[in-house]
């Protein structure tokens, strides 16, 4: 079962994703701001981790670089969930290390594909 | 010596002067050889004829004593004494016999002359003629016996050739001498007034020849300081006269050239501009109005001050152009000014003098930061309208979110047994999306009339994005029983613009068809053509739906104007659909073009660009110049 890492500062979001996540099978963690969001990932390895770009403490970019940057972390595929959807936050996201990118709000479908592209092998 | 250099003085400085003193030098020379000659020459002669005078005196003396001598008439010798001392030249006279003084008569004051033995030079025999003293002339003449007949001497009875005796006359040179000194006088007093005569004469026509020079320097004067109304009189036709007439011409043609100290005195007060002249040693000798206007002094202050009360430092004894410098005012106020500079050279090229011209720029420094502050005003204001819409995003989006999200979650908990739950919540989501796709548009539009909408251009497949739209617009299609037909090129086609602004807009025209068409075919045609130079991408969305009337047609991509009010109301929408696709076509440089035919159908065109513009303009262009380099 694949674990993922969800990091959203807002509530009714995390909610939503948190148990949707689940009816899907997977295992969901929660972070509620960035620099949790790097603890967990170091401790709890997630197979994936869904960052919301706009945190309070340490920014969605910079959380990812950090992320990329780790040994431990470095490998955990990161898709960017972003309200804004110009093309220079796409380009940033990919600069910052993500390895996908989803504007808010959240299409689950075209989500889940895109974790699925996403996860090494997929059981779900 | 110095009354020398005076006189030399003298002479430089008149012509008269000279002209006068070498005539007289002249005259005079000349005067006096001529008196000098004369003189000579009436001197000559007037002894000579003295000479001849006394001479024949003395021959008739001596012949008249001849034969008293012989008898030794002493009376008779005294009486022709007498006679002889009548005459006025007489001063003297001595007759003496072969060996003695018989006579000796004389004037009172000459008797002491009878003592002397003469002291001249001897002269031949039987004239005598020596010079006594310097007013007496003596003759000595021999008595000889009378040549006719010879005496018989009646004792010897010899006849004898011995003198009787000797005559000795003084004969006084008085009035000659006093004639020549009359002469001399008389002659030397008219030639001085001959002199004197020819010295006026020559004076007054000096003084009538240069008197016109005299009228021509006052009017040089008058013409050197500016006035060039007056022209000399011209009432002569010698070379004074030609002078006055050439003098004319030259003031004429001063007065005609723009030369003239008056215009360019104008040009200078006349120019906006401030200048001023500053000499070798950059001091200010000149400035015109319109430095004292910029200064806001008087010349007075300016004139003679060193340039650096105007300008802080010296620098400007150079040629320089469009620099910006300050000017100080005589209140200390600082002119920003815009400066040239230029170098005077005087006739053999050393530097006189600088000018300096500056142009005052604190009207167009101030219209500069008024305009700055515009701009940075109006900066500010866009870059908050950025934060507002940034921000204006995320939170309407936010809580729709959850609205979308939460009834897509519950709807999916929904088992068989909910089903009308299950329709209700869909109604909630799906107003939600409606929603959402009203602030989507209100905040599109909104970017879009706030300059802050961005195009992203990229090259992309067309195809993929046409079938995510098809797909999408499915449901809707089946709901109102159209059919949804895409015809597409061989050739994947590619197009060079926003892929999402080309998605939503695509959307936007397959959406539209399908809502006014009802049971009909809506078809999606990709095709390529090339115009105005550019390789374009035309899609066409038809359809068979009720079309649009040509007043409505003319509002069509006008914000808020929707064709059908019940239109809205039954299939939702904002109205700002077509305005936001045209303007996105646009901004990635097409358009969208629409016909229609009411109860027919409609057809919208997008033009999109296949290729970016640019590079292929300039890869022409460059072809052609390197084509060209390798040709010549």
């Amino acid at each position: 079962m694949a674990r993922i890492l969800v990091i959203e500062d807002n509530e009714l979001n995390r909610d939503m994703l948190a148990r949707r996540l689940a009816r899907r099978g997977f295992e969901v963690l929660l972070a509620i701001d960035g620099r949790i969001g790097l603890d967990k990932a170091a401790q709890a390895a997630p197979d994936l981790i869904l960052m919301d770009m706009s945190l309070p403490e340490l920014d969605g970019w910079e959380a990812t670089r950090r992320l990329k940057a780790g040994p431990a972390t470095r490998h955990i595929p990161v898709i960017a969930l972003t309200a804004h959807a110009f093309a220079a936050d796409r380009a940033k996201a990919l600069e910052a290390g993500c390895d996908e990118f989803e504007t808010k709000p959240v299409d689950f479908a075209r989500l889940l594909e895109k974790i699925g592209g996403l996860l090494p092998e997929s059981d779900s | 010596m110095k009354a020398l250099r005076r006189f030399r003085q003298l002479l430089r400085r008149s012509v008269t002067t000279r002209a006068l003193v070498s005539s007289l030098v002249l005259l005079g020379v000349s005067a006096l050889f001529l008196i000098a000659s004369f003189l000579a020459t009436q001197r000559k002669s007037s002894q000579e004829q003295l000479e001849l005078r006394a001479l024949a005196l003395a021959d008739f003396i001596a012949k008249q004593a001849q034969f008293p001598l012989l008898v030794g008439d002493r009376s008779e010798l005294s009486r022709i004494a007498d006679g002889a001392l009548s005459n006025r030249d007489v001063a003297y006279l001595e007759i003496s016999g072969a060996d003695s003084v018989l006579i000796q008569a004389g004037r009172e004051d000459r008797k002491a002359a009878f003592g002397q033995r003469p002291a001249g030079p001897a002269g031949t025999a039987g004239s005598d003629f020596r010079i006594v003293s310097p007013d007496l002339l003596e003759v000595r003449r021999l008595v000889r016996p009378p040549t006719r007949g010879r005496l018989l001497d009646w004792e010897t009875g010899a006849s004898s050739e011995a003198p009787l005796g000797l005559v000795r006359m003084g004969f006084s040179m008085r009035e000659q001498q006093a004639a020549l000194r009359s002469t001399l006088l008389w002659g030397s007093v008219a030639i001085g007034l001959g002199v004197c005569v020819i010295l006026s004469v020559q004076y007054l026509q000096l003084v009538h020849l240069l008197h016109p020079l005299k009228t021509l320097m006052r009017f040089t004067d008058t013409v050197g300081s500016g006035d060039l109304s007056q022209r000399a009189r011209v009432d002569r036709e010698d070379e004074i006269g030609h002078l006055a007439a050439a003098f004319n011409r030259m003031v004429t043609r001063l007065g005609e050239t723009t030369v003239s100290k008056d215009y360019v005195d104008n040009i200078i007060q006349s120019m906006g501009e401030s200048l001023i002249v500053v000499d070798a040693s950059m001091v200010i000798c000149t400035v015109n109005r319109a430095t004292l206007a910029l200064l806001r002094c008087e010349a007075g202050d300016l004139l003679g001050q060193p340039v650096s009360v105007v300008a802080g430092d010296s620098t400007g004894g150079a040629v320089q152009s469009g620099v910006e410098r300050v000017y100080r005012a005589r209140n200390g106020q600082e002119m920003p000014v815009l400066f040239s500079s230029g170098v005077l050279h005087g006739p053999s090229g050393e530097v006189q003098g600088y000018v300096w011209l500056a142009q005052d720029m604190t009207e167009r420094k101030r219209v500069d930061e008024e305009r700055n502050r515009a701009r940075e005003a109006a900066e500010q204001a866009s870059r908050a309208k950025s934060t507002f819409l940034a921000n204006m995003s995320h939170e309407l989006r936010t809580p729709l979110n959850a609205v979308i999200g939460y009834s897509q979650m519950l709807m999916e908990d929904c088992g068989p047994e909910a089903e009308a739950m299950r329709q209700d919540l869909e109604k909630i989501e799906r107003a939600g999306q409606m929603l959402l796709g009203l602030i989507n548009d209100v905040l599109d539009i909104s970017k879009i009339e706030a300059g802050k909408m961005d195009v992203d251009l990229q090259p992309f497949e067309v195809s993929p994005v046409v079938r995510d739209v098809v797909n999408a617009v499915q449901p809707l299609a089946r709901q109102r029983a159209n059919r949804i037909r895409v015809r597409c090129p061989e050739e994947d086609p590619v197009a060079y613009a926003d892929v999402a602004k080309f998605r939503q807009s695509l959307l936007n025209l397959v959406n539209n068809a399908c809502k006014f068409t009802e049971s009909g075919t809506i078809s999606v045609d990709l095709s390529r053509t090339t115009q105005a130079g550019r390789d374009w991408l035309v899609v066409k969305v038809a359809d068979t739906g009720i079309g649009i009337s040509p007043d409505q047609l003319a509002r069509l991509f006008q914000p808020f104007s929707q064709v059908d009010g019940s239109a809205t109301r039954k299939y939702g929408g904002s109205g700002l659909g077509l305005a936001i696709s045209r303007k996105f076509h646009q901004m990635m440089g097409g358009d969208i073009t629409v016909e229609s035919t009411p109860g027919r159908g409609s057809v919208f065109t997008a033009w999109v660009p296949a290729a970016p513009p640019a590079e292929k303009a300039g890869g022409e262009a460059r072809k052609r110049e390197d084509a060209w380099r390798e040709s010549s």
